[in-house]
């Protein structure tokens, strides 16, 4: 279990790297599903697999829908009524997630798995900044509250909000990148293995973006934390991850080093989706026209037995709807689940 | 400051308004204190003219209006024909007994209220969830009569408190002996009054919290491990205040009027009875000295409210003036 | 339309200032969110509105679309002052200056169906007689993109993509002539955001449309908008065809943004005409 360290030392990782290379976090055959009352049961998480390494940031990139903020509730435990794990197991350093019980479960969460949520809606209107990081610090702790406070404001001094006037200030009082460093800080305040960044970037201009991405760079140096980082925007995602995974209609099509990825894209939703990034260079358009973008028409096929982007794909073949692609590598690191890939096509 | 004054201002003008329409309605009802009089044979019209006189109930209204005024700014509030005195010492020593009852009740009900109604709202399809709306259901259709007529049934059944009246010497008795006294007669009327109330209480609290717990902050704090209690009452319970600090100053604003019914059906010597002996004869001042006092409350109340959710909410606080 | 008509000017702001005011006495904090800007928005063009978060964009876009009143300064739309108009005038003028805001699912009504949303602005308006207006609905929706069986969905019932051309519907129900977008491509997906673009430029073109794009997406500003704003501490600091802003920026603002931009994508927001270059 994680122990509660002054922010000052960092903590401490030799015993743990020397003993075994586990994985921070480590999924297997994940599958979720989700009931609502007058709907059909749906899967919204097929098979997933995948782990990130200690210290590692792991990219996760798909559209809206895809699964990708369900995987980060799933990790921890916290999924929405009519949710279900059907099957698969969740490691958490060798620990077995799934197997936890409520008390053990609230000890874990904000304390060796953290969730950074998009600023505006996580943080109470009625509370100030400096009381709800201490908040999270309290819960993982038996410290006095003073000492919390304090442990609190050093936190918020680490993420850039090392003022008196922000420490007594309300949320509605600071701006929209403020309130994500006040995210960050809750997230990190008691040092947690693993940081889930659910689309941490999502309303912020560019400029401010940088700032807070760098800041999760740092905060992962200093906490030799793992990362996991959510996104629909491939250039988030480039800025900062090592290996990505792409995620569609609750499946990993894709994995591998995101610069690999993204300069030869195997799967054909990556490779069409990376090409909406520009617009069509059509030089034979009236002058003065605005040229077209790229886009991918259709949507998901969420309830197919076979490989959900076939009906979108423009090279599917009769076998793409009849079952899921099987995992293949291309490369040392790559993998991808396409009948493309596939040797053995029965 | 200048928010301050204000108010103040604003409630003056209500104040005055109050007054005005008071007077104007109560001028529309027919006949007068002495209208009952004219009906007994042995009492000249004369009399009665000359009675009217005395009492200048002949002058016009506007008139009469500006009479009552000075006497409110001597602090008498008019005259009671009844009573054959101000009207002020009469209505404010009924109103403070009455002000014990409701405020005691108040207390009572919001302690009880609050508590169920954030424990029902946390565990929504859970046995106490379940008997709180079963039970608020019973008590919002009882009419306040029934309950107060009920609980004098159960009282003289059972011999068990005396229910009516304040107590045979409330006001020479002292120390402990008078604070016995009264508080016995205090229990049933004040139950009678906390479940009446609760009710609405408890539903309030309830969808407030309901609402606090759905929010994404909520949601967050369970994602950072906090447990589930203090979670409950530090945050959203905080979070939910703004709906039930309103109601709480227009319960305080309530306070002269809530307990009327209560006070006659069970003897309590409040504002109540008097109040309606006063409509019944027509003693026009008393009536309005009631309805001012009961204005003021209102007016009070609500500023107080205002105030207290400045205290409590720090996006009103901060609210932009542009 | 000839050439000349389409660059005529459709709206010119002359000398805009807003001051918030925050905080209660003694601590009482002003903050000018706009400190004279002058603007002029032609005829089936796009304007883009570019700047860090507090530079005032988002309050310049609700005082043109007659949502805020500046606290001085003058808003020509034809021969009508928007910045002092009365609540009659006004009335008029939202039909030819409509916006579209930044969290579609915030500004649909939860309560209403598709239609519904789309019919409320000819009800207010009375600019379509009571027997037609299923029709238009009908018809709006078609143009962009929305199947008549969605009709009766309600907004939450939609992907961000169709609830976003449901708002573009509502703003297209009374004939404007200028559309304000206030980043409409936030939360949206790429591929989402690629179509919605392509609607919006199809219609500007076969409506003679105007825009005003506010964004921090220099990429997308850099293919969709004729020129571009650069707004910096409440004044329009930099301004020209979108070409020359991007390829020579002058003010020191207009290079943070185009400098952030590209260490966030990797590569500087091209000219249009040209592909996009990786920074070297």
């Amino acid at each position: 279990m994680m122990q509660l360290h002054s922010h000052s030392t960092g903590r401490d990782k030799a015993t743990a790297a020397v003993v075994a290379p586990i994985p921070a976090l480590s999924v297997a055959a994940l599958t979720i599903s989700a009931s609502a009352p007058n709907e059909a049961e749906k899967t919204v998480l097929h098979d997933v697999a995948f782990s990130v390494a200690a210290g590692e940031v792991l990219g996760v990139l798909g559209e809206s829908g895809a699964g990708k903020s369900t995987l980060a509730l799933s990790l921890l435990r916290l999924l929405p009524q009519g949710f279900e794990v059907r099957s698969g197991t969740i490691h958490l350093n060798g620990t077995s997630l799934l197997d936890l019980g409520d008390e053990e479960l609230r000890s874990i969460r904000g304390n060796e798995v953290s969730l950074i949520y998009q600023d505006s809606s996580a943080l109470n209107p009625v509370l100030r900044v400096d009381h709800q990081v201490a908040e999270v610090i309290h819960a993982h702790s038996n410290w006095s509250n003073a000492r919390c406070l304090q442990e609190a404001r050093a936190t918020l001094e680490l993420v850039g909000l090392g003022d008196d006037r922000i420490f007594s200030s309300y949320p509605h009082q600071l701006s929209g990148g403020q309130k994500q460093r006040v995210a960050i800080a809750q997230a990190l305040a008691c040092g947690p293995n693993l940081l889930i960044a659910d689309e941490p970037t999502a309303s912020l201009d560019a400029t401010t973006a940088l700032e807070i991405l760098d800041l999760i760079e740092r905060m992962r140096d200093q906490f030799h934390s793992s990362v996991l980082l959510i996104s629909h925007q491939p250039e988030v995602l480039a800025y900062l991850s090592g290996r990505v995974v792409v995620m569609y209609a609750g499946r990993i099509i894709e994995e591998g080093w995101i610069q690999e990825v993204f300069d030869s894209p195997a799967h054909p939703y990556t490779r069409e989706l990376l090409r909406c990034r520009t617009p069509f260079q059509d030089k034979q358009g009236p002058i003065g026209s605005k040229p077209r973008w790229p886009f991918i028409p259709g949507t998901a096929n969420d309830f197919t037995a076979g490989c959900p982007f076939e009906n979108r794909c423009l090279n599917r073949m009769e076998l793409c709807a009849i079952s899921m692609p099987p995992v293949t590598a291309i490369g040392q690191s790559h993998h991808v689940r396409c009948f493309e890939y596939a040797e053995e096509v029965s | 400051m200048r928010y301050l004054l204000a108010r103040i201002g604003q409630s003056l003008l209500l104040l005055t308004g109050v007054s005005l329409l008071s007077f104007a309605f109560l001028q529309l009802a027919p006949g007068d204190f002495f209208s009952e009089m004219r009906l007994s044979p042995q009492i000249s019209d004369e009399t009665v003219q000359g009675l009217r006189k005395q009492f200048a109930l002949d002058k016009p209204l506007h008139i009469r209006y500006w009479r009552w005024l000075q006497s409110t700014f001597h602090g008498e509030l008019g005259f009671s024909f009844a009573y054959n005195s101000p009207v002020a010492p009469l209505i404010l020593d009924r109103a403070g007994n009455t002000l014990l009852l409701t405020s005691t009740a108040m207390f009572f009900a919001w302690c009880v209220a609050v508590p169920l109604g954030v424990m029902s709202a946390a565990a929504p399809a859970g046995l106490l969830a379940r008997f709180c709306s079963i039970g608020t259901a019973a008590f919002l259709a009882t009419p306040e009569l029934l309950l107060a007529l009920l609980a004098l049934m159960l009282a003289v059944r059972t011999g068990w408190t005396r229910s009516l009246g304040m107590g045979a010497a409330v006001t020479t008795a002292q120390g402990w002996q008078g604070f016995r006294n009264t508080t016995t007669h205090l229990i049933l009327p004040a139950l009678v009054l906390v479940l009446t109330s609760v009710p609405v209480l408890l539903q309030h609290t309830a969808s407030a919290m309901r609402e606090a717990l759905a929010s994404p902050y909520i949601a967050a704090v369970r994602a950072h491990g906090i447990r589930p209690t203090r979670i409950l009452f530090h945050h959203a319970l905080r979070a939910a205040l703004n709906p039930l600090v309103s109601l709480l100053g227009t319960s305080l604003a309530g306070l002269l009027s809530a307990s009327l019914l209560v006070e006659v059906v069970m003897g309590w010597p409040g504002i109540g009875p008097l109040l309606l002996e006063a409509i019944l004869n027509r003693d026009v001042y008393v009536v309005i000295g009631g309805v001012m006092l009961s204005a003021i409350f209102l007016a009070s109340g609500m500023f107080i409210a205002d105030l207290l959710l400045f205290a409590v909410d720090p996006r009103i606080r901060a609210e932009r003036l542009s | 339309m000839t050439p000349e008509l389409l660059s005529r000017p459709l709206l010119v702001a002359r000398g805009l200032t807003k001051t918030y005011v925050q905080g209660h006495w003694p601590r009482r904090r002003h903050h000018k969110a706009l400190d004279g800007v002058n603007l002029i928005l032609r005829s089936g063009r796009t304007l883009a509105l570019v700047g860090a978060s507090g530079s005032g964009k988002t309050t310049l876009a609700m005082c043109l679309a007659a949502l805020e009143r500046p606290d001085s300064g003058e808003i020509w739309l034809g021969d009508l002052d928007l910045a002092s108009a009365r609540k009659g005038k006004l009335l008029r003028a939202r039909t030819q200056v409509q916006i579209l805001f930044q969290d579609s699912s915030g500004t649909l009504s939860p309560l209403l169906s598709a239609a519904e949303i789309v019919e409320e602005p000819l009800r207010v308006q009375c600019t379509v007689p009571k027997q037609q207006r299923d029709h238009a609905v009908t018809d709006l929706l078609r143009q962009v993109g929305l199947t008549p069986e969605l009709k009766t969905r309600r907004a939450s019932q939609l992907s961000g993509g169709q609830r976003q051309r449901l708002a573009i519907a509502r703003a297209l129900a009374l004939n404007p002539r200028l559309i304000i977008l206030d980043e409409p491509f936030t939360g949206l997906d790429l591929s989402a955001r690629g179509q919605i673009i392509n609607l919006l430029i199809e219609l500007q073109a076969s409506k003679a449309l105007s825009y005003l794009y506010v964004s921090h997406d220099l990429d997308v500003v850099s293919h969709f908008a004729d020129e571009v704003a650069v707004m910096h501490n409440g004044r329009i600091v930099e301004w020209g065809q979108t070409d020359n802003v991007i390829a020579n920026p002058i003010h020191s603002s207009t290079k943070v943004l185009l400098d952030a931009s590209t260490a966030l994508s990797g590569r500087r927001p091209s000219p249009r005409g040209e592909p996009a270059c990786v920074t070297c």
